[in-house]
């Protein structure tokens, strides 16, 4: 069931759901308006156990009770085990009577080792919390008092702490993604990879591929961690680093087997229309765009996740939003792509691939 | 008949090796032929009475075919799946399957690409020798598909999506009363033609009370059957009991919405007690096993189909939607009808060959009330006629004509199919419409759905 795009519709299909309108009179549950009260709390909770080393130390000493763990970790031990505690009804730790351990969640997410780890995102996901108490004047005025891409910001700013707190999941998808479109088959493939940010995708198909070349674009201040990043995976020697903004930019045309939209669309509102159709020209024939991003369901209600994601855009840019599958593919198609489909290469992260028509250049 | 006897003049004769009739008494007619008039059967019987007593503007059919009446799928999507065909992962449970994938598909639809949808279906059914349909009653936009279904030539009965409890997805979400008046203006039209309205629900869990009855009375008011889903999982049995106290047929036998004019589709779960409620109702059941299988419904473990035959309940026959079963050939369905139960029980004679035949083409023509009209070439009723060409690998030798067309043969031997007379599949391919232009648009149509459905592509192998 985890494997379900939308596991939540599940649960509201039937008159167990509905009700039977003509005779059920029973008051709805408040349990969505606690839930979203507890929404800071619980959001908060995870960064405080992140910022305090409570996963990394309990992968360290093992099942341990809060004494001992506070001491270890140097904090208030009444406080500890009421954050503990939260940790546990949130589901990312197990409690057995007084002994705290880490569950498989919080091995695989939550500890810096974890195969899957998102230590470095979590922090930095909903974007500056600033934001969010101005949501009603955002709302109101129809963009943020201080977007994070507003005139005069230095895009580094904000963006190197997320690009470089993203990081592991994207390249963890970038590399997964081999497995639905096989990229690492073809022969020196040239990728241009824009807003590529730490370059997770790059990374991932030179990694793939030992002779393929990527031209990587970014501001200059956040393509310092794609330098940092390709270094430290050995492909720096095979990547060309192109600043700039990705509308400006020169691109080849006709030149990539490979180009790569990765979570940069969300940010662009209408203008993302023209980078599609960039991207469309960089290409070869044959040639596939690879469009990461959270693509809300089309009525914008089925997938929570990426609708959520919407407002946060809304929250911390100027021009971001919510995108649609059915907006993103009138995109694509717009721009003359074929094949189009939508790949989910790991869980909560989806890619849509399209090919440029024509022959496929061996 | 004497030798100046004037032949008299009719449109068509059908000739053939055998003329399998599926008459009261099952006769197959070696070195058979039909004669049909304005769409009508007039005369079945040997080949040189029929010559002999007949003229015809033209003559169909050889020494290599096998003459059936046409097949009755007694339930299938012609909207919504056939486009799609495939999208949906095999590994999907009951409940995700139908809510999470199919109803977001469904909704990604336009009227164009659903009529095209419509026509699809048709195209499978016709090549494969089903020249009737019961559709399951979950089309959008109903005009333009009945004008395609009409365009291609084939008979069915259909409806529009009508439920009144779920939320979503947005473009099917009805209150009680608008899903009444969706039904009620879709049985007031459509009422002519050879594609017409039926009162169908989707069913399972989706429906009020209140929806239940109309559609009943809409079904008795405007003098069709009545058709709906129930039962394939768990999840109805349990919605019903959790509700009303009581499984759904007791339910909906209280209601009165039971009887012998109902067509249910699936009824994998039900029990002893139900059994007994369809049977005494005297409804039928459109049983699917294709999709039975892919979905794991459970069908072989705890079916009752061989008790619902026992119990009086007519059992025929259907293919279901292209991602609960993949193929709309009821042939094929036909020939899992005639395994499944073998298996199961370890009894060889569960429903033997001709019992299988039989509820491909009786059954689902009395599942539809159409008993009257096809399911059999006799005289009276429509001409809907099979001619199955037996010079392929899988006809031959044909020693045996039910076993042949139940257990060796499938939907790729057939060779022409007419409709009311007209013939609407001639040399293996449709007369009414460009076939080649069809499939080009299909899979241009299915792959824009899938992409803009918001549902990702889980096909697990690579796609280079």
């Amino acid at each position: 069931m985890a494997d379900s795009p939308y596991p939540e519709l599940k649960k509201r299909h039937t008159m167990a759901h509905t009700g039977r309108p003509w005779t059920d009179h029973k008051p709805p549950s408040a349990a969505p308006v606690w839930a979203a009260v507890e929404g800071l709390a619980r959001y908060h909770s995870l960064v405080a156990a992140l910022e305090l080393d409570v996963f990394d130390v309990l992968a360290d000493v093992g099942p341990a009770e809060v004494t001992p763990l506070a001491t270890k970790l140097d904090v208030d031990e009444a406080n500890l085990g009421a954050l503990l505690d939260a940790l546990v009804v949130q589901g990312f730790l197990e409690q057995i009577r007084d002994v705290y351990d880490l569950n498989d969640t919080a091995r695989r997410y939550l500890c810096s080792e974890g195969a899957a780890t998102m230590v470095d995102l979590i922090p930095v996901a909903p974007g500056p919390a600033e934001n969010w108490t101005r949501l009603a004047d955002t709302v109101r005025n129809g963009r943020p008092a201080t977007p994070v891409d507003g005139d005069g910001v230095d895009p580094a700013e904000f963006y190197v702490p997320l690009v470089e707190g993203t990081f592991t999941t994207i390249h963890r998808a970038a590399t997964r993604a081999d497995l639905r479109i096989g990229y690492s088959r073809l022969r020196a493939p040239k990728v241009l990879d824009l807003g590529a940010g730490g370059a997770p995708w790059s990374i991932a198909i030179l990694e793939g591929c030992p002779d393929a070349t990527a031209v990587v674009n970014d501001w200059p201040g956040v393509l310092t961690v794609a330098e940092a990043k390709t270094a430290a995976h050995g492909v720096s020697e095979r990547v060309q680093f192109r600043p700039g903004d990705y509308h400006e930019i020169e691109i080849e045309p006709g030149a990539y087997d490979i180009v790569v939209l990765g979570h940069v669309c969300r940010t662009e509102g209408p203008r993302a229309a023209a980078l599609v159709a960039r991207a469309f020209g960089a290409l070869k024939p044959g040639g596939r765009l690879i469009l990461a991003d959270y693509f809300a369901d089309n009525g914008r209600k089925l997938n929570p996740h990426a609708v959520i994601m919407g407002l946060t855009m809304a929250a911390s840019t100027v021009e971001g939003g919510p995108l649609t599958a059915r907006g993103v593919h009138s995109w694509l198609h717009e721009a003359g792509f074929e094949a189009i489909r939508m790949i989910e290469p790991i869980g909560f992260q989806f890619a849509y691939v399209a090919t440029r028509p024509g022959a496929v250049d061996s | 008949m004497t030798e100046d006897t004037i032949p008299t003049a009719v449109d068509t004769i059908v000739r053939g090796w055998y003329v399998v009739t599926m008459n009261p008494d099952r006769d197959v007619i070696r070195d058979g032929a039909v004669a049909i008039r304005d769409g009508e059967i007039v005369a079945v019987g040997p080949r040189s009475q029929i010559t002999a007593a007949y003229t015809a503007a033209q003559t169909i059919g050889d020494d290599h075919h096998v003459v059936t009446p046409g097949m009755v799928n007694s339930h299938i999507h012609v909207t919504g799946e056939p486009l799609t065909r495939g999208y949906v992962p095999d590994d999907t449970p009951f409940e995700e399957n139908v809510f999470v994938w199919l109803c977001q598909l469904y909704a990604a639809y336009t009227a164009p690409e659903e009529r095209l949808s419509g026509q699809l279906a048709a195209a499978e059914m016709l090549r494969s020798g089903t020249t009737t349909f019961l559709e399951a009653g979950t089309i959008r936009f109903l005009d333009e598909v009945i004008d395609g279904l009409t365009e291609i030539g084939i008979r069915g009965r259909v409806g529009p999506w009508v439920w009144d409890l779920p939320p979503e997805p947005d473009v099917y979400r009805q209150n009680t009363d608008e899903a009444i008046e969706r039904l009620r203006s879709s049985l007031a039209s459509h009422r002519d033609g050879l594609v017409q309205t039926w009162s169908i629900l989707v069913g399972h869990t989706t429906a009020s009370d209140p929806l239940w009855r109309a559609a009943r009375d809409l079904a008795d008011e405007y003098g069709t059957g009545m058709s709906f889903h129930m039962s394939p999982a768990e999840s109805d049995p349990d919605g019903f009991v959790a509700e009303f106290g009581h499984r759904p047929m007791i339910h909906l036998a209280e209601l009165g919405v039971l009887r012998d004019d109902v067509a249910i589709t699936h009824c994998v779960r039900v029990d002893d007690r139900e059994v007994a409620i369809m049977g005494e109702a005297g409804v039928s059941v459109a049983h699917c096993p294709t999709t039975a299988l892919k979905v794991s419904y459970g069908v072989t473990q705890v079916g009752k189909m061989p008790e619902m035959v026992q119990a009086g309940v007519n059992v025929a026959i259907g293919t279901d939607g292209n991602n609960a079963s993949n193929y709309s050939d009821l042939m094929r369905a036909t020939y899992l009808v005639a395994g499944l139960f073998k298996d199961a029980r370890t009894d060889p004679q569960m429903f033997p060959a001709e019992k299988a035949y039989e509820m491909a083409t009786l059954g689902g023509a009395k599942a539809m009330g159409a008993e009257a009209d096809i399911g059999s070439l006799e005289v009276g009723k429509r001409a809907d006629v099979v001619l199955h060409d037996t010079d392929r690998p899988e006809w031959r030798p044909l020693l045996n004509v039910a076993n042949q067309l139940v257990w060796s043969a499938d939907g790729r031997g057939v060779d022409t199919v007419l409709v009311d007379g007209r013939v609407v599949v001639d040399n293996g391919h449709l007369t009414t419409l460009d076939e080649e232009r069809m499939w080009a648009e299909a899979q241009v149509a299915g792959e824009a759905i899938t992409a803009r459905s918001g549902l990702p592509d889980k096909a697990k192998w690579p796609v280079l």
